[in-house]
Formats: structure tokens, sequence, C-alpha cells
């Protein structure tokens, strides 16, 4: 189970593919103050990025992947950056 | 070959063989669209394989032959003859190659050249005529950011080092098109394997909407990558997206005002460097496996370490989980709370201080940037693999069911066993001893048990491994489509080839021995049996030619028939052609029945072809095709009738591995002659023989067969000294014919292994090969045939 909802957290494992992106969207609509923890993940698709971009959740757990950590930060402070 | 590369080799050649059977598959059923998504898979297979092992031209021509497997799969080519011949042509080049593989592990150079030029064409001839410039490499419409503001995103010790390392640095702006989740593509997996990556800016190419609006398969997602790579590796990496990306070369800042940050950001990573190598030595001391009463020292003085190390940089909190992990370590008297501390701890520097950039001299920066250890990561594991809307399903990790071994190791295993069953056979000369000269009945009875029980189980393994040798018969027909459609289209012909039982199984060296002659048979059926369309209307048939070719196995044999309803074979002219070249004299002529004219084309240096053509007529005929069978066991029967087309019916044993022989005495020696042959054995008198000029025959069950003495055969002794009164004698049919061979004696049938004569030996005529008894002598196997 690459996505497990839990209680006020997303917790993101493995490898999230594209399917699991209209999933996480409909969970952070409905819980704007859970927060979602990708210290697990190892690698998420463009289209769960482009959620996380979008929709701005709070991170919760850095990632423990390098490279998503290039891309997510230790928060979320790269999510919230300005657009060009 | 590391195994890999063989692996590789095995699925590859494999894969080259299914594509060109769904290629005529896909010929002669256009709208196949089964074929087409397997031919598809194959191939894109191939170019994944060949792409991990760095084979380009490989890569380059199974690329090609995709990108025009894809236009005809989305309708935008139709199938002919001419497509599917250049598709067999880049099939058979990526065979050629794959041969160059395996003798040189790499590709030859002219291969390479050809592959190139395979591919330019296969492009050029069908994919720039029908779809126009738009799949030959398209323009990028993506252009560089105006400004590099984007820099300013990277984080300034990483974008320092960066500009510190010398090497000039490319930007890449890659702007995936919004569609691209409905082909399985994953930007961000591409971007990830970025060589050279040093860092990513996401950013967005429309202004979001609202949250609730979003749609989630849209893409609208732009990547800034910096990277160390060169811009021709870069273009490479991102070939397939050439169109979303602009690559261009990004100006270092002023190098002598970073030249003191630079060296305190060296100063710095080098320290950290070394704390972490202090770190894992402390694990590694922890692993070291010791006595019970050293672990506390051990543990304590390890604690100690960590403590120095740490107290600068870590917090208090971290300290007291250090001391609590010693703590656990010491109570329990083993050193894993605190390697699994010490794992914890490792775990959280890879990523916030990076693992140690390896400083080289003066060269001055990290020559491999932390951000790569991306690479060295765990690879992506658990979770389901597949991605949206998949093109090509990504192969799944399924439990292994079938083991591709090779032949080699199954061979092995086949020459071992016949040595135990050769061992095993000693044990009963080993009873026989034990009775006679130490007169220890019990003892050679307990003997023989064993050998019962050791009989029995090596029997089961000698089934056992047989098994594994059997092969479908269809491994050596998968050939033949090509080979039928090749020809007959040379030849201006129309043949239609049905192939029945090809899942009949026998040994694999019997479906070896078979393939050679298979073609040749073949070949004359369609050079010589069946006639031009034109000539086949005039006859009343219909134009397209018919060619059976079925397999079935019977009893302990199997049994080919070929069979095509072309002209067939006038008797006359095989025996005129055969008197021409001297082959039968006059007087036999006349005597000959037609049925014993046609098989007059098995001997040698018989050829019917008026001239010699490049298919069946190369200077070898049928004798050819018969020897060949003959060295494995095999016959081959001939039957025609003019005008109405041919048969020949190839009979193989199942297996060869282990045969059974009969052990003949002359002379005081011991000779064996395969089983199949026998047909009986008898005791004649003398007087119920007759002689015809020097041929001693005799009459049995109202057949005359001639007797042959085995002494005289094998030039032991001559026959006038045998003065008994009654003959033994072996009836045997080796060959058409039955004949008799007068012997000294029988022993019994054994079960053999029968090894070729080799070296000068393997000139010598009459025997077949010899075998290696219980005793460890020699039995030499005849072959009567030969001997007469």
């Amino acid at each position: 189970m690459p996505i497990e909802y839990l209680t006020g957290r997303a917790r993101l494992q493995g490898y999230c593919t594209a399917e699991e992106a209209e999933g996480l969207l409909e969970w952070i609509l409905q819980h704007p103050q859970g927060a979602v923890d990708l210290s697990e993940a190892e690698h998420i698709h463009t289209a769960i990025l482009q959620v996380l971009q979008c929709a701005k959740p709070a991170i919760a757990g850095s990632p423990h992947d390098p490279f998503l950590r290039t891309l997510i930060g230790d928060g979320s402070a790269e999510l919230r950056g300005e657009p060009q | 070959m590391t195994p890999l590369l063989e692996q590789f080799l095995i699925e590859a050649r494999d894969i080259v063989e299914a594509t060109a059977a769904n290629l005529l598959q896909l010929e002669s059923q256009t709208g196949d669209s089964e074929a087409l998504d397997s031919l598809f898979r194959h191939v894109h297979t191939l170019k994944g394989n060949a792409g991990l092992f760095g084979f380009r031209p490989l890569v380059e021509v199974s690329h090609a032959a995709e990108d025009v497997l894809d236009e005809i799969r989305e309708g935008n080519l139709g199938v002919d003859s001419d497509l599917i011949d250049s598709l067999l042509e880049a099939m058979d080049l990526a065979g050629q190659m794959l041969v160059s593989v395996e003798e040189t592990e790499g590709i030859d150079a002219s291969l390479e050249a050809d592959a190139v030029e395979l591919a330019r064409r296969l492009r050029e001839g069908w994919l720039s005529q029908k779809t126009g410039s738009e799949t030959a490499a398209p323009p990028s419409v993506v252009s560089p950011p105006e400004n590099q503001d984007w820099l300013n995103r990277i984080p300034e010790t990483v974008r320092l080092a960066a500009f510190a390392s010398g090497k000039p640095l490319q930007g890449v702006r890659y702007i995936p098109e919004p569609e691209c989740f409905f082909k399985g593509e994953d930007p961000l997996f591409t971007v990830r394997k970025t060589p050279g990556l040093i860092w990513t800016v996401v950013s967005h190419r429309e202004q979001w909407v609202p949250v609730e609006q979003m749609d989630v398969f849209r893409c609208n997602l732009i990547f800034d990558l910096l990277s160390q790579e060169s811009e021709a590796a870069l273009k490479e990496h991102f070939r397939y997206v050439a169109d979303q990306i602009a690559v261009y070369n990004v100006p270092c800042g002023d190098s002598r005002q970073e030249a003191g940050l630079n060296h305190a950001l060296r100063e710095n990573s080098m320290v950290e460097g070394l704390r972490r190598d202090i770190l894992i030595s402390q694990r590694r001391v922890l692993e070291q496996t010791s006595p019970p009463e050293t672990i506390h020292g051990r543990v304590t003085s390890v604690g100690k370490t960590l403590d120095a190390v740490l107290r600068t940089v870590r917090g208090q909190v971290a300290l007291i989980s250090l001391a609590e992990a010693v703590t656990r370590a010491k109570d329990h008297n083993t050193p894993e709370p605190l390697i699994e501390w010490l794992d914890e701890e490792l775990r959280a520097q890879i990523p916030v201080t990076a693992p140690s950039p390896p400083v080289s001299g003066n060269s001055g920066g990290p020559e491999s940037a932390p951000w790569r250890s991306a690479e060295q990561s765990p690879p992506l594991r658990g979770g389901s693999r597949k991605s949206a809307n998949a093109r090509v399903p990504a192969p799944h990790e399924e439990s292994v069911t079938v083991l591709k071994v090779p032949m080699a190791k199954v061979d092995r295993l086949m020459e071992l066993i016949g040595e135990m069953v050769v061992a095993k056979n000693a044990l009963p000369y080993l009873a026989a001893r034990a009775e006679q000269e130490n007169g220890s009945a019990g003892l050679a009875r307990e003997i023989k048990m064993q050998y019962a029980i050791m009989h029995r189980i090596a029997q089961e393994m000698q089934d056992g491994i047989q098994q594994v040798r059997m092969l479908p018969v269809g491994s050596v027909f998968r050939r033949f489509p090509r080979l039928v459609r090749d020809l007959s289209k040379d030849l201006g012909k129309q043949v239609e080839l049905v192939v029945e039982g090809e899942e009949t199984e026998v040994d694999k060296n019997i479906v070896e021995a078979l393939g050679d002659p298979m073609i040749h048979i073949l070949r004359n059926s369609l050079d010589h049996g069946i006639e031009p369309p034109a000539e086949r209307s005039a006859a009343g048939k219909t134009p397209m030619g018919r060619l059976l070719v079925r397999a079935s196995q019977d009893g302990d044999r199997v049994r080919i028939l070929v069979e095509d309803d072309g002209r067939g074979i006038d008797p006359a002219v095989i025996k005129r052609k055969a008197y021409e070249k001297g082959l039968v004299d006059e007087a036999k002529l006349d005597s000959m029945s037609d049925e014993e004219a046609i098989q007059l084309v098995f001997l040698p240096g018989f050829s019917t072809a008026a001239s010699v053509s490049d298919l069946s007529g190369r200077g070898v005929g049928m004798d050819v095709v018969r020897r060949s069978l003959d060295k494995v066991g095999g016959t081959v029967q001939l039957t025609s009738r003019p005008g109405a087309g041919t048969s020949i019916l190839l009979s193989l044993p199942l297996s060869m591995a282990i045969s059974r022989v009969m052990m003949i005495r002359a002379c005081g020696r011991t000779f064996g002659v395969p089983l199949e042959q026998v047909v009986e054995t008898v005791r004649i008198s003398v007087g119920n023989t007759h002689k015809i000029g020097h041929r001693r025959v005799t009459l049995l069950r109202g057949e005359v067969i001639p007797l042959y003495s085995a002494k005289e055969l094998l030039c032991l002794a001559a026959d006038e000294t045998d003065t008994s009164a009654e003959f033994s004698v072996l009836v045997a049919r080796p060959g058409g014919e039955t004949i008799g061979l007068i012997v000294d004696g029988f022993a019994q049938a054994i079960d053999v292994i029968v090894k070729p004569l080799e070296g000068p030996l393997a000139k010598l005529p009459g025997y077949a090969g010899t075998a290696l008894l219980g005793d460890g002598s020699i039995l030499l196997i005849l072959n009567l045939k030969e001997l007469l």
C-alpha cells in the first residue's frame, strides 16, 4: 500500500504511481489540516509531485530519498516557492 | 562472459526468433493485433536489454523497428510484404549482432555501420513518407528560461560547490507535454535519472487553478535542472522527449569572489566526511564477532568515541539516546542496540550533511556531488511498479517457475549419469567375484541387492535428465515459415506451408541433427517439387502449392513426414540420370521397379537439377540427408507419384544418449550390435544352408537371407576354419535388407553409452563407436551397414 491514510496524516511509501494522485488530492481536500508524510517514499510520480505543488499541504517527515529531499526540502519551502 | 550477459544472449536470441515468427504471422493476417502486440513487446524488450549492456547498434536497430511498429499499431502504416521484408532484415541484423556479442562480447564495427544504415533506411522508408517530419526528431519547442533566477532557488552551498568544481555546467529546461501521463511517462523519473544531476527546480507552466478544480492527469510542471554532464549526454538522456527540452550552457559565477567561500565549504565537507568515516568504522568494530566477555568493553569504548565525535554537532537529545543505547547494549551483553542506533544516525546523516564528497588533492571541490547518492540509495522497492497507461507492461516480479539452463550443464549431467550407469554395471562383476574368490554367497547376494536399488535410481535419474533434454521439434520447424516464404518468393512460386505436431518432443541432439536434413528436403520440394503457378493451373491444380510437415511420435521413435503436392519424381528421368552418371549398369536398370528407381536419388553423387542452382543443388544431394540421419540412427523413406507429389518420411529415435546393444562373440572377442537392428537370434544347422556363388544363404520362414561370417567381415579368421555343425546366427536388418551374421555365440543385451570414434580412429569403417563396460573393458559397436 504505497499511500496509507492515517488520522491527519497521509503516509507515502515506496514508489507512488500516477494512479494514486487523484486519491491523494481528494484526501488533501477533505483534510485541509492534514499533513503528508514523505519520509518513506522512494519515488513519487510527477502527478503526485504536481498535487503537492498545487495543493501545498503541510509536509511532515522529509524524505529519506536524497533526490526527493532536493525537491521537497526539509519542510515545504521549495513547494511554496514563487512561480516564475 | 558474465552470467548476466549470457542471460541477455539467451533471451535476445529467443526474442529475435519469436519476432521473425510474429512478423510472418502478421504478414499472413494483416490485422492480427495479438501478433503485433507481441512483436512490439519483444522489440521493446530487446531495445531495453541492449541498452542495459550498452550495445548501441542493437539499440539503434530495435528502436527504429519499434518506431515502425508503433506506426503500424497506430494505424498510420499498412502492412505489406516489403515492410515485413525490412523488419525481417532488421531482425536478421540483430541476430548477427548477437553472434558477434557471443564471440567477442562486443559488436563488430562493420555491423555497427550496417545498423546505422538500416535504422536510417527503416525510418526514412517507413516513417517519413507516411507521417512527415513529425517523427523524425521534431524540433524542440522549448526555449531556455529568459533569466537565471531559478538558480537562486538552489541552496547556496550546493550552487557554490557546483561552480567551484570547475566543470562546465549545463542547464536543462524540461517542459513535459500536458498529456504525457497518458503515455505512461513519468517526467520526474526521467529527471531523477539525469546524468550528472546537481539540482532540480520545479515550477509550473500555467497559474494553478483552485485546488478543487485541479486536473491531476494534466502535467503543468516545468523542471529546471542543473547538471555537470555534457550537452550531448543530456540530449541523449532526454532523446525520447527531445521536443520538450532545451539544453543550454550555464555560465559560472565570479570565481574570484567565490574562492574564499569555496575554501570554507571544502573544509566543512572534509570534516563531515571524516565524521561519517568514523561512524562507519565504529559500526564495523561493533560487527566483529567476539567472545561475550569482551562485548562490554567494546561497547563502552565505541560509545565514548561516538559521544566525542557527535558532541559538537548533535543536540542533547541525540547524545541521550546514544547513552541509552550504550546502556541497553551493556545490559543485554550484545552490541545490537548500539548498531541500531548507529544505523539510525547514519541514515539521518546521509541527506542532512551528505555523504563525504571525496576531495581529490588540489582539483578543488567535490568530484561526485552529494546528491549523486540518489544513485546509491536502495533501489525502488515494493509498491506497484506500473505507471499510468503504460504502453509496455513492466515486468512483474514473479516467482520463477521456468529455469533457463545452459545446454552445457545439462550435457554434463547426462554424461555423469552415463558414467553412473556404467559404474553401476560393475557391481554384478563384483558380486560374481565375491562368490567365486571368497566363497561368500551372502555378500554376493547383498551386493546384488544394492545393485538392484542403484539400478532403479539410476534408471529414474536417467529418465529425468532425458526429459530435461527433450525439446519440441517445433524449435527446428520455426525456421521453416521464413525459409519457405523467402524461397518461394525468389522462385516465383506460391506455397502454403502447413506444420503439424510441432509439440512432439525429442532429444535435443536429435533436434539438432534434424535441422540441416529438413532444410535440404524442404528446399528440394520447393525447387523441384512444387511447380510454378501457371504450370499448376495447367495441370488442373490450385495455383498455390501445399507443403506439409508433420511430426508424430511412434513408440520410441519420432516420424517426420514432408509431403508436397508438386510434380513428383519421374522414375524414367531418374533412371536415365543414374545411368548417365555411371551409378548403375544397364542390366540393373531393366530389372528395376519404379519404386526402386526413385531410391536412386539417395546414391552419392546423384543430383537431378539440370543446373546447379543456388537453392538445392549445391553439389550435395539426398545422400547427404540419408547419411546425416544415419549418424543418429534415423532412416528416410521416399515415395512419389508422378504428377501428384512426393512424400519423404524420416524416422528417428526419440533419444540417443543411452542405447541398448546386443553383445555377440567372435573369435573370443566381444562386439556389440545396436539392438534396434537385431531381428532375432537363431541356430541353423549347416545342412540348412546353401552356397550360391561365394555366398552362403539360408531359408528362414520362407525368406532367403544371405549369411555373413562375422570372423570374415572383421578379418579375424577365414570362414573355412569353421567346422561346427551348427551356426549361431544373428538375424539383423541394418538398412532395408535382412541379413544373417554367423557368430560364435551371444551374450546379454546391455545399456551403454555409445561414444563415436575420435581422431585417427574416426576413419575406421565398420564401427559405430565404442562403449565402456562395467568391468572396465571396451566394447566395439559394429556398424553392420558399412561392414557388409
